[in-house]
């Protein structure tokens, strides 16, 4: 399979903003579930409050949903679709 | 109250009686919500909504069989969300096979912390066994922490739905009504029933904020933890 065949079927998650989540616990979520450094975590965190949502994940539909139940878990609000945002 | 602190290996916050009892009783609120029997109730001694929620269908099962719907209290639905935004089957699948789960996880870490608060155990997570000086202090390990701070998410997701906090301005005016003490104040004139609802989203506010303000603190300490 082609390198592009395999990023058009690839899964996504986002992470969609709240007016709830604290920025600091969005970005300590993202640190210590995905492991980004604290830069990427906070990029993504500032990326979600100002665009009202981040691509964190990205691989099969099993991964990704894995990743959304985790974050329903720790409380903030994440969906999951094929191909890009 | 006083906000998280490393100490001996150990976050510590601070908070007295009335506080913790202000807490539990959210706390198990919240976990009625969800469908638990009510925290500290014997068995058979709930009331009629607790056990309406009891006899909850999801509860117990690893993977229900059939369709299940999206619950229809938004504050519910926030904390058990949709994984499509657009795509109603596959936020009904993943539903089935996620959401009994995630009620249960979500109750199990509002018990251990109602159970912290009310003083059956050391810390939040651990068994009876407390021994600090003015019986004040909330301890949690390290370990525990992330679960504590999601359960505190959790809580202030559902206050927030019921004070009708839904874009960050929401939040914003909230916060700035609560630094002025205006919040449960905006209609001028107001009868009985009216300064009822006063009362009580003065109280939820200032719950609300002591608790995301509990939350930041512990946050701060495990984000300096963090390799």
């Amino acid at each position: 399979m082609h390198e592009d065949e395999r990023l058009a079927e690839a899964w996504i998650t986002l992470v969609w903003n709240d007016p709830v989540n604290l920025m600091s616990y969005v970005s300590y979520v993202f640190r210590s579930y995905f492991g980004y450094p604290a830069e990427q975590a906070d990029r993504l965190m500032r990326q979600v409050h100002t665009e009202g949502r981040a691509v964190v994940s990205t691989g099969n539909r099993e991964q990704m949903e894995v990743d959304v139940q985790a974050m329903h878990s720790f409380g903030l609000w994440a969906t999951m679709q094929q191909g890009g945002a | 109250m006083r906000g998280f602190q490393p100490v001996d290996g150990r976050y510590v916050a601070g908070m007295d009686g009335p506080e913790r009892e202000v807490l539990a009783t959210v706390v198990a609120d919240v976990a009625e919500l969800l469908g638990a029997d009510r925290f500290g109730a014997g068995a058979g001694s709930s009331d009629g909504a607790a056990a309406a929620e009891a006899s909850h269908p999801l509860l117990g099962l690893w993977m229900s069989p059939d369709v299940v719907p999206a619950p229809a209290d938004p504050a519910v639905r926030r904390l058990l969300p949709d994984a499509s935004e657009d795509d109603a089957e596959l936020a009904a699948e993943f539903r089935r096979l996620t959401e009994g789960d995630l009620r249960r996880l979500k109750i199990d870490r509002l018990r251990t912390f109602w159970r912290a608060l009310v003083g059956d155990a050391a810390e939040v997570g651990r068994a009876a066994g407390r021994s600090d000086d003015e019986g004040t202090d909330l301890s949690v390990r390290p370990a525990d922490a992330a679960e504590l701070a999601a359960t505190l998410t959790d809580l202030r997701l559902v206050l927030a739905d019921r004070l009708g906090v839904e874009t960050d301005e929401d939040s914003e005016a909230l916060y700035d009504a609560l630094d002025r003490h205006e919040l449960g104040q905006e209609s001028p004139d107001r009868s009985g029933r009216e300064l009822l609802q006063d009362e009580i989203r003065a109280y939820l506010g200032s719950v609300y904020a002591a608790l995301s303000w509990l939350q930041e603190s512990l946050v701060t300490v495990m984000l300096a933890d963090l390799p």
